[in-house]
């Protein structure tokens, strides 16, 4: 039996280099010190760059006591201590769920849209210091990127990473944990659509664990339901897809009707939210109009630069 | 067709009888779908009984609908030659159509007329025959195409001084075709299927106009009363025997208003004498003035003021000169030929007077028999009489029964008796054609009751003959043959003159009303079908839509 789903490589990110840098740099000007960063986790240290001014404390090497400062301080009592900053990497980690079901609509695959939303991120991040890796959330296979934001590298990458299987591989969890080190950062790019409960909560544990090592996971969902039953609008239909085994699924779509699955697709995202959450989990939601034929990149133009947590993704500086 | 429209239905039934058209869907999230399958066969016709949807019993209706109209459809294609059917025009032109009424004559009203009335209907005409009429009934054009061609057709012709015969138009009504169902109406020669009749003329619409045959049919009286003056008649008295004209009595009429006191007749004689006198006995609209010609030639008569209508102005006579009775006398007594003035004319008689029935031919004649014996004393006695009989005017049956007439010998066929005796002994007979009588004898002499009935019966029996031949009218009326008048050839036909007439029209001109009920109301059925069917249609689309959209 036919299944639907878009075999075809995907397209490139309709965003230039330079726009992505314009957005890192607007973003690190206009909301340093209001907007709590992910994308690099500083720590005072002992770098050449400074950080800011405290008040003395018992233990301060007295070498850090800025006399000149300390002098125009209202407390005359009181020394302050010039503090710098200590940079580390941050390890970034983005999963990509190549589903048949992520091949949908047709008009503006889901699929398309993590990629692009993969490659903005591992440019980003790479162009910041960080280490970047893609992982594939059906087979498992993990593509390391390094820190280079190479955007032609970033590409390649994800086309060999969507090709579509013919049979998908078993999940292959593994690798990810060897490539997702403490402290680091995971992003989930999925709609969810398991054919098997099972699934989503073998998915949901992994998120559950990664936060236990102090990773702060992502999931973005990718939910295209209002485009796609638009689209089929109501009636007798043959429906077709994956995960659909019988030979024909004949049904009347009414309205109540596809409230009532919606309801059950609702249903497994609380549940899984129930079964993922661990205090370093954030679910974001890419949602599709409700439109015969919308514009896939004015999608990813209105989520990628309209998102909190994705501002929360690319800022540079902060603490989660 | 009907074959066509069953299969149709077939169809239909079997439609509805296959599940209904799933249109593939395609779902990312088609998987949760799963516990929502509409459960049924998997076949695409389903072999069970129709689904009982209100769109399937509006769709079957309809078609039945449609299917009930087939039989019709024929009576529709009659419908459709009918509806453009042919008009025939019979226009009047006899003389009253030259009356002079609203500043025009009447044949240029009825122009008007008829085109105001075939203009606007050309369209639903297919073609025009047209006749006029006055004391015949002429073909004008057999196919006229156009209503404009119709109009310049009937206003190139001109009325004629001549009367009108409505009976023509009465008998070209009745034989329009009352066309079949099947048959349509009948072509006529030239090729136009007549269907109606349009007749404009300026005589009041007869009764049976208002009949259900002249359904469709249109009268139209463009008269208008207008004042007129002029003869109606002209009314000789004439010597019974000599057929002298003694008098002429001139009969004159006034219609439409027109004062009768301020009409005069001149009267012109052959000496050249013009005499002018009031027309002044009136029997209602009708007044006389009676001439009495003095000497024979032509008299002429001149209404004044005429009026509208001018062919009844003047008249003219011949007043022929009277001359002697001229007899055959075969009988040896001649001194009543002398004593009655008589001339003796073998060749050319008047009368012939035989004293034998075998001399009798076809000429008129007097033939006589055995004559009087009178009885002082016995009678015979009348048995019967033909008291109609102008040979027994003035008979004293009295003297008769005592006058002692004799028996006729066997007579010809042909003769009726009119006084017989016992025995039945014909004493006088008469035949009509040719004409002839028997009478006892000459009248005898003396002066006594038997003389004077046998003058009587002698007298009878010869002014009987004579005032039945033949004489010359003094005047004739214009005919087809010579429409115009000419001498004493006048124009004085019955009624032209009646200006003053009531118009009355008759009819509803619907060129597409056929003739026939039976036709009208097959043709009435199928467009209710149809727009039956339509409406359904209508209705059952409107169901489906807001179905759709539910």
């Amino acid at each position: 039996m036919t299944r639907s789903g878009n075999g075809a490589t995907p397209e490139a990110l309709p965003l230039a280099s330079s726009q992505l840098d314009r957005y890192r740099l607007r973003l690190r000007q206009r909301d340093r010190g209001t907007v709590a960063g992910a994308h690099l986790i500083r720590q005072r240290g002992q770098s050449l760059e400074f950080r800011e001014f405290r008040p003395y404390l018992p233990g301060d090497d007295i070498r850090h006591v800025d006399w000149r400062a300390s002098a125009r301080h209202h407390r005359r009592d009181e020394l302050v201590v010039r503090t710098f900053e200590h940079e580390v990497q941050t390890r970034v980690v983005i999963s990509i769920d190549t589903r048949l079901t992520m091949r949908l609509p047709e008009v503006a695959p889901k699929l398309q849209l993590a990629c692009w939303f993969a490659e903005a991120m591992s440019y980003i991040a790479g162009r910041s210091g960080d280490s970047v890796a893609l992982h594939a959330l059906g087979s498992g296979h993990v593509i390391e990127l390094g820190s280079s934001g190479d955007r032609w590298r970033i590409r390649r990458a994800l086309q060999r990473m969507c090709v579509p299987k013919a049979t998908p591989a078993a999940a292959n969890w593994g690798s990810l944990e060897r490539a997702l080190p403490p402290g680091s950062v995971w992003l989930v790019l999925t709609d969810l659509y398991f054919a098997d409960e099972a699934d989503v909560m073998s998915l949901a544990a992994r998120v559950r664990n990664a936060q236990a090592g102090s990773r702060w996971v992502v999931v973005v969902d990718f939910d295209s339901w209002a485009c796609e039953t638009h689209r089929v609008g109501h009636g007798l239909r043959r429906l077709d897809g994956p995960g659909v085994s019988v030979p024909e699924l004949r049904v009347r779509l009414s309205a109540d009707l596809l409230d009532e699955v919606k309801g059950r697709i609702d249903d497994r995202k609380r549940r899984f939210d129930r079964a993922a959450a661990a205090g370093g989990y954030d679910r974001l939601r890419w949602t599709w109009p409700a439109e015969a034929d919308p514009a896939a990149a004015a999608i990813f133009r209105e989520h990628f630069f309209g998102q909190e947590i994705v501002r929360r993704l690319v800022m540079p500086d902060g603490a989660r | 067709m009907t074959y066509v429209f069953g299969a149709f239905a077939a169809a239909l039934v079997v439609i509805y009888m296959a599940r209904p058209n799933f249109r593939r869907a395609v779902l990312s999230a088609a998987l949760f779908f799963r516990d929502d399958p509409v459960l049924g066969s998997t076949n695409r016709i389903a072999w069970s009984t129709p689904r009982p949807t209100p769109l399937f019993y509006m769709q079957l209706s309809m078609l039945l609908l449609l299917l009930l109209a087939v039989p019709h459809w024929p009576a529709a294609a009659v419908m459709d030659r009918s509806a453009r059917t042919g008009v025939r025009v019979l226009v009047d032109r006899s003389a009253s159509m030259s009356t002079q009424q609203n500043g025009g004559k009447r044949f240029d009203a009825a122009v008007a007329a008829l085109r105001s009335m075939v203009t606007p209907q050309q369209s639903s005409i297919a073609c025009f025959t047209v006749s006029a009429f006055d004391l015949e009934l002429t073909t004008i054009a057999d196919n006229v195409a156009s209503a404009g061609e119709l109009v310049h057709l009937v206003s190139r012709l001109q009325p004629r001084p001549l009367g009108t015969e409505l009976s023509l138009v009465e008998r070209a009504l009745a034989e329009t075709p009352a066309p079949s169902r099947a048959e349509g109406p009948r072509a006529a020669p030239g090729g136009c299927a007549v269907g109606a009749t349009i007749v404009v003329t300026d005589m009041p619409a007869p009764p049976w106009m208002d009949g259900p045959a002249s359904r469709g049919d249109v009268w139209i009286d463009v008269s208008q009363p207008a004042p007129n003056a002029g003869i109606v008649d002209l009314v000789d008295t004439r010597d019974r025997v000599s057929g002298a004209v003694q008098r002429v009595r001139v009969v004159v009429g006034t219609f439409g208003g027109m004062a009768a006191s301020n009409v005069t007749l001149s009267v012109s004689s052959p000496d050249g004498a013009v005499r002018t006198q009031p027309v002044d006995v009136w029997d209602g609209p009708t007044g006389s003035v009676d001439v009495t010609p003095l000497r024979p030639g032509r008299y002429t008569f001149h209404v004044n003021p005429g009026g509208a209508y001018r062919y009844d102005d003047e008249a003219a006579i011949d007043v022929p000169a009277a001359g002697p009775v001229r007899v055959d006398w075969r009988v040896a007594r001649r001194e009543w030929l002398t004593r009655l003035g008589w001339t003796e004319d073998r060749d050319n008689p008047d009368l012939r007077v035989l004293p034998s029935i075998d001399m009798l031919d076809s000429r008129p004649a007097i033939v006589l028999g055995s004559g009087y014996v009178p009885r002082a004393g016995s009678a015979q006695p009348v048995t019967t009489f033909l008291e109609t009989s102008p040979l027994v005017t003035g008979l004293n049956f009295d003297v008769a029964e005592r006058s002692g007439m004799k028996g006729a010998p066997a007579l010809p066929p042909g003769f009726n008796a009119v006084l017989s005796g016992p025995e039945n002994a014909v004493w006088i007979a008469e035949r009509a054609a040719p004409v002839a009588a028997f009478v006892p004898g000459l009248p005898l002499d003396g002066d006594d009751n038997v003389a004077r009935l046998s003058s009587t019966v002698f007298l009878n029996a010869a002014r009987w003959i004579l005032e039945r031949r033949p004489r010359p009218p003094l005047f004739t009326l214009t005919s087809a043959d010579q429409p115009e008048p000419s001498g004493t050839r006048i124009a004085l036909h019955p009624g032209e003159g009646n200006t003053g007439r009531t118009p009355r029209s008759a009819g509803v001109f619907d060129p597409r009303v056929p003739r026939g009920r039976q036709t009208e109301r097959r043709l009435a059925l199928w467009p209710w079908l149809v727009g039956a069917a339509a409406l359904v249609f209508l209705a059952e689309r409107g169901l489906a839509l807001m179905r759709g959209a539910s």
